[in-house]
């Protein structure tokens, strides 16, 4: 009996951090680790060009609602957030080769203006002359 | 010579240099050395004019800044903490007590926001540390890492006298 009390003595006094922690609502830590998830899928669609403002806001409006402690709206509204974020998904891909494209497209047209300078520039600058000076009269 | 020469090699040196300019700025990172900030504010979410003293077992009004340039959405999290030796967190170990309050957010890529927020001081201490460490959730280990970027302010702390 005296073995008894002294372990459950022991294991009070180990339990007693635990029990002094913070109070993390179990409703909040699961929807905070799905906010978590969610950020991880829009770091890869903003790393491929995808404007994630609108989930963003919707985000923060779910932590708010978390937070208060309206649980089944921010559940509810992490559904609608996971349904638009599989949406966006299909379009990420083409959105990223539309941007790279039109990127590489401009340093192209970039690293082409030298070579146009150097065509080109003799060409034009002699027709300008020869126009500027077409109508001169020469008197011997 | 219609063309001079030299002017020619000038004209075209100048091109090269303004397109090879051009294509690193196309292709350079949108920030180069990405960071978050964290700021602390007073009442009225202003820098200054802190306060100095606190009432044991009240209230203090501050302010909370955030700001995200990390070139990529970021899952934050503010942990208040309370230090009574003195002791602050250092840019890679967060203080060694339990938080007492924390704000959560997320934020966009160059986006910030200001939190008003209210912490509680209780302690037997007549001086003590407000300690504001910045969290990020890291998705790759499931889990919150400490960024090493914390504010703190330390207050006289006074005794209510109950009348």
């Amino acid at each position: 009996m005296t073995r008894v009390i002294v372990v459950l003595i022991v294991v009070a006094l180990l339990t007693l951090p635990v029990f002094d922690a913070p109070v993390l609502l179990a409703e909040q830590a699961d929807v905070y680790i799905q906010i978590g998830e969610i950020v991880g899928m829009l770091e890869e669609l903003y790393r491929k060009g995808v404007d994630v403002a609108g989930i963003v806001k919707d985000l923060n409006t779910i932590i708010q609602l978390a937070s208060s402690g309206n649980k089944g709206e921010a559940l509810a509204r992490l559904e609608q957030v996971k349904n638009k974020l599989r949406e966006v998904e299909y379009v990420a891909e083409s959105i990223y080769i539309t941007k790279t494209v039109s990127k590489y497209v401009l340093v192209g047209f970039i690293a082409s203006i030298p070579i146009v300078v150097y065509l080109v520039l003799p060409r034009v600058y002699l027709y300008l002359w020869y126009s500027v000076r077409k109508r001169w009269i020469v008197r011997w | 010579m219609i063309l001079d020469e030299e002017v020619f090699a000038v004209i075209l040196a100048i091109s090269i240099v303004a397109s090879a300019i051009g294509i690193a700025m196309v292709l350079a990172p949108e920030i180069p050395e990405p960071f978050m900030s964290l700021g602390l504010l007073n009442e009225e979410c202003k820098m200054g004019r802190y306060p100095t003293t606190v009432q044991n077992n009240s209230f203090v009004e501050l302010c909370i800044f955030v700001a995200n340039y990390m070139n990529k959405p970021v899952f934050y999290r503010v942990d208040y903490k309370l230090s009574e030796d003195g002791s602050l967190p250092t840019n890679t170990t967060p203080l060694p007590v339990k938080p007492i309050s924390s704000w959560y957010g997320v934020l966009n890529n160059k986006e910030n926001t200001t939190i008003p927020v209210k912490v509680f001081v209780t302690t037997s201490e007549p001086r003590v540390v407000l300690v504001f460490e910045l969290w990020v959730y890291e998705p790759s280990i499931r889990n919150w890492k400490y960024t090493g970027i914390w504010n703190h302010l330390r207050v006289n702390v006074t005794v209510r006298l109950v009348p």
